[in-house]
């Protein structure tokens, strides 16, 4: 859920990255972190384990200005991908513009690629949204494993919907395709929300 | 559906004037207005050296968690949280469905005393957010242009 607020003169819009376990969302967060001005992010929010896995979510706030006259503000939040974590996915979902999601090209992790997506759906749907209406993009993270899975497969595994969404091949952990990734799904979002504010009739 | 929510310059001036009004009772240092979704809809009071949005953030995750603790015990929800510090202290507590109310305050005053004015302001609090929450989806004060 998008705010406005017409007295700070301010939009704040809500990212999630979503995926299994170790497939990248942390990296893409901590590569935006890293390459955007201080005067435009905020401190980054981490809550991992000793592990380096995430056991709540990470928090970046970023400030730009998309909208003419307004601040616009994206909050980019990661779920934790591990399986029995699933409560808190949930609840980091809760009021979510778009998403990312991250998929790992490891072969072997098709399987866990595919399940998560089921999840995200599933979790969607207990917040009444389905996939129809949040923006989303695919990101295919890892590229330069030596097994990764051939982008057409990841695609047709992914990438089945009624609606085709953008797809990104990234190597988050060099930056590659990271804000590729970012600026498709930040514009998704505003024209959305634009085009929600400006249409004719109520909805 | 996800909705969008429109907060209009005279909204925001009563919910501001709300929190500082309830500082001024309770003697409490920095009041937050957020959704359980973490969005700071207002900060009042102190606020050097603090990041608002993250303390936002932070108190809607754990609050969260509290919400699936108190499941876990056959309770719907716990509606207050409180973290007692050496000399700050944070009083979370719920606004309506939808929001939370953040208090940082040290010991120059007491929890009771915030608590007391906590429960007022909420219900001053939830009559905004409810006016607020029932807006529909077309902007109330024209349209936004896009930059190109």
């Amino acid at each position: 859920m998008s705010t406005v607020n017409f007295a700070t003169r301010e939009i704040t819009c809500k990212i999630v990255y979503y995926g299994p376990g170790l497939s990248g969302k942390t990296t893409n967060l901590l590569f935006i972190h890293k390459k955007i001005p201080a005067k435009h992010r905020s401190d980054m929010v981490s809550l991992a384990t000793d592990g380096d896995r995430t056991l709540f979510f990470d928090f970046l706030p970023l400030v730009t200005h998309a909208v003419k006259g307004f601040k616009t503000k994206f909050q980019l939040y990661t779920v934790p991908g591990q399986v029995f974590y699933n409560a808190t996915r949930k609840l980091v979902l809760q009021g979510v513009d778009g998403i990312v999601f991250v998929a790992d090209s490891a072969w072997n992790r098709m399987n866990d690629n595919h399940e998560s997506f089921i999840n995200m759906k599933e979790n969607l749907e207990d917040y009444e949204i389905t996939l129809e209406e949040v923006p989303y993009v695919l990101q295919f993270n890892k590229r330069d494993l030596p097994d990764a899975a051939p982008v057409d497969y990841m695609n047709n595994l992914l990438n089945r919907e009624k609606q085709r969404v953008p797809t990104f091949e990234s190597i988050a952990i060099t930056g590659k395709g990271v804000f590729e990734t970012l600026n498709a799904i930040s514009r998704m979002v505003l024209v959305k929300l634009i085009n929600e504010l400006t249409a004719k009739k109520e909805t | 559906m996800p909705r969008h929510r429109f907060i209009t310059p005279e909204e925001q001036k009563q919910i501001d004037a709300i929190l500082r009004e309830f500082l001024k009772n309770s003697d409490a240092k920095t009041a937050l207005l957020l959704d359980k979704g973490g969005f700071l809809m207002s900060v009042q009071g102190f606020t050097e050296h603090l990041d608002p949005q993250t303390i936002a953030v932070l108190a809607a995750g754990s609050f969260a968690t509290t919400r699936e603790l108190a499941k876990l015990i056959g309770e719907e929800a716990f509606t207050v949280m409180f973290h007692q510090g050496r000399r700050d202290n944070i009083h979370i507590s719920a606004v309506g469905k939808d929001a939370l109310m953040v208090i940082i305050f040290e010991n120059t005053t007491t929890i009771g005393m915030v608590r007391l004015f906590a429960r007022d302001t909420a219900k001053k609090l939830e009559a905004i957010l409810e006016t607020i929450n029932q807006r529909k989806s077309k902007a109330p004060m024209g349209n936004i242009p896009v930059q190109k």
